[in-house]
């Protein structure tokens, strides 16, 4: 090989070879519905399962007709409030709109309607709409975005206020820290947006393969925007402070994957200085788990992911979800529980279980009383997301329409 | 929510249905003999959209699926990223009033889906959910060559518009202003990105050596 460029195309093609027609394809195609058989290693539902094109839209058609001749029976979230039909909207008293942020495509942002699930206007945004990687709120009124371009070592903090009626105001920078604030769960905002907790990965780190992400080192920061004073914990990215960030109102209390600290801990190791709120098998033995079409059957096994944990408002409490994963180490989606981690006691209670539910609370956020949480579950007629209200005091679901939720991060 | 479980494809797969696609051609074997019989007419594609459809999978759908995983790092994401691709394309066709640009399509949804898969990996490591290694790891005995791992492992390091761009430069020998059409960017903007890719490559290398 002579030049970089042949060299590409001899290592592009020798990868690419690697993908043999035969041992994609006629599988697939052949596989009848029942009999379809996974392969190993892969996601629990992901069987590539090929059919002709018409049958596909049939079903597909015959779905939707059935969707809307039928009334909406809270899909995503199992049994909500009543067994009999949809569930009743719960009477809220707090702010009546939330910001939500689809992020898989462009990045966008808009305000929705919090007892309907109704989109509202969309927030224009003062820089790239690529750059747009989160946004959260500590009390409905003061909302911070973060801006990080794509080959940058910075992220840029902008600030907008939602008024009564769910209008925005104009966006203004406020800010820069240091490092990329990569996904909109990577940030946290304290109320009146005094504390805003992040997290980053060292500059330069590139996170698309398995062994960089566990290599990788991560910072949990907060910073007071009054006195621009930050404080910051360090973790290793395949360490239990990986994953979604949260704050107390107060901003006394972080949560940070599976961590809780105290921000009057000292800077350093945040393992070292956090809590763990709950552990992989923790509630293994515990949890029940349907398996494809076999209703009622248990994995046995003691992994049990954690993830999409929050801090509530008064920081009394953290609030996070279980998975059980099958024997490949691939988590079951079909199941979760939601539970509640007392700081104070150090007890773990079964806030709801969601079976039969493909979902969990990646975009779990509260509002600002901590009473209500709006979760996301995936429907199971389309490409969109569910979006329910949980009442935290009594285990109420309610559903919201919110049919524009293709994969949204929700700041309330 | 989020990882690779929030994928269209897991979600029409659990609504019963199965999507989607018609047999392969390529090398391979296998008519789709077994696969289920149509029940219905589609509502939005006519025959003659099938047949189009029927005949960019047969011709692409391998090549789709390389360069997905190229772009991926693993088949099972890659067949279902193409898989989605050509679902969207079954469902634009009556949209769709110049045929000659559904490959272009494709290629655009094929890029645009593994943007999403790569995002949705980001998410899920949050969770403690790692993706299979890519076929250029060390750990991956799929690919033979340390060379090429290293040249690829490298690759895997650049952005991600450069590592689209060489993908669809290098291993299907796209022109520029069909990259630029796939990408959704200018061909100047392709140019320059394959030139500032290939001079980051060529520096890393010089480097490792």
């Amino acid at each position: 090989m002579n030049t970089l460029e042949e060299r590409l195309r001899d290592a592009y093609h020798a990868a690419a070879d690697t993908v043999r027609p035969e041992t994609v394809l006629p599988s697939a195609i052949l596989g009848p519905p029942g009999r379809a058989r996974r392969r190993p290693g892969r996601g629990p539902s992901r069987g590539r399962l090929v059919i002709p094109l018409a049958a596909a839209a049939a079903v597909i058609a015959v779905a939707a007709a059935v969707a809307v001749l039928l009334p909406r029976a809270a899909p995503g979230l199992g049994r909500g409030g009543s067994a009999d039909g949809p569930a009743a909207l719960v009477p809220l008293t707090t702010p009546g709109y939330f910001v939500a942020m689809n992020w898989t495509q462009t990045p966008s942002m808009f305000v929705v309607n919090a007892t309907t699930g109704a989109r509202g206007s969309q927030i224009s945004l003062p820089f790239p709409a690529a750059d747009l990687t989160s946004v959260a709120t500590g009390d409905g009124q003061t909302f911070v975005v973060a801006a990080t371009a794509p080959e940058g070592c910075s992220t840029t903090l902008y600030r907008f206020s939602l008024a009564a009626n769910g209008t925005p105001s104009p966006m203004t920078a406020f800010t820069e820290v240091t490092g990329q604030i990569s996904d909109p769960w990577a940030m946290a905002v304290s109320a009146g947006a005094r504390f805003v907790a992040y997290q980053t990965l060292a500059c330069g780190q590139q996170i698309d393969s398995v062994a960089e992400q566990n290599n990788a080192q991560g910072y949990l920061s907060v910073l007071d925007t009054v006195t621009g004073q930050s404080k910051r914990w360090t973790f290793r990215n395949d360490g239990p402070g990986a994953g979604n960030v949260s704050i107390s109102a107060s901003g006394g209390v972080v949560g940070s994957g599976s961590e809780v600290i105290d921000t009057s801990a000292a800077p350093g190791s945040l393992a070292a200085r956090g809590r763990v709120v709950a552990t992989d098998g923790e509630f293994g033995p515990s949890v029940n788990f349907n398996i494809g079409n076999s209703p009622g059957k248990t994995i046995s096994g003691p992994s049990v992911l954690i993830g999409g944990l929050n801090v509530s408002p008064d920081g009394k409490t953290a609030y996070f979800a279980t998975f059980k994963e099958d024997k490949f180490d691939k988590p079951v989606w079909t199941n979760w529980q939601l539970r509640a981690f007392d700081l104070a006691t150090g007890q773990t209670r079964l806030v709801r279980s969601f079976p039969g539910t493909e979902g969990g609370p990646a975009a779990v956020t509260f509002d600002p009383t901590g009473r209500y949480m709006v979760v996301e579950s995936v429907v199971r007629t389309g490409p969109t997301t569910e979006l329910a209200l949980i009442d935290t005091a009594t285990g109420q679901v309610t559903q919201l329409n919110a049919s524009w939720a293709a994969d949204p991060a929700i700041a309330w | 929510m989020t990882s690779d479980h929030k994928q269209s494809g897991r979600i029409r797969s659990k609504v019963a249905t199965r999507p989607v696609l018609p047999g392969p051609a390529e090398p391979g074997p296998a008519e789709p003999a077994t696969a289920e019989p149509a029940t219905a007419e589609p509502a939005n594609a006519d025959s003659a959209g099938g047949d189009l459809v029927d005949d960019l999978f047969r011709v692409h759908a391998v090549t789709l699926v390389r360069v997905a995983m190229l772009l991926l790092g693993d088949q099972p994401s890659a067949e279902d990223v193409v898989q989605d691709a050509f679902f969207g394309l079954y469902r634009s066709l009556p949209k769709l009033k110049d045929r000659s640009k559904a490959l272009p399509y494709l290629r655009a949804s094929v890029v645009n889906g593994s943007r999403s898969v790569l995002r949705s990996r980001q998410r899920a490591v949050r969770r403690g959910v790692h993706h299979e290694p890519p076929v250029w790891s060390a750990e991956s005995a799929a690919m033979a060559g340390e060379d090429r791992k290293a040249l690829l492992a490298a690759v895997a390091r650049l952005p991600r518009r450069a590592r689209e761009v060489l993908a669809l430069r290098y291993y299907l020998d796209l022109a520029d202003h069909e990259i630029a059409a796939a990408l959704g960017v200018s061909r100047a903007t392709v140019s320059s990105t394959a030139s500032r890719a290939l001079a980051a490559l060529g520096r890393e290398l010089q480097e490792e050596l």
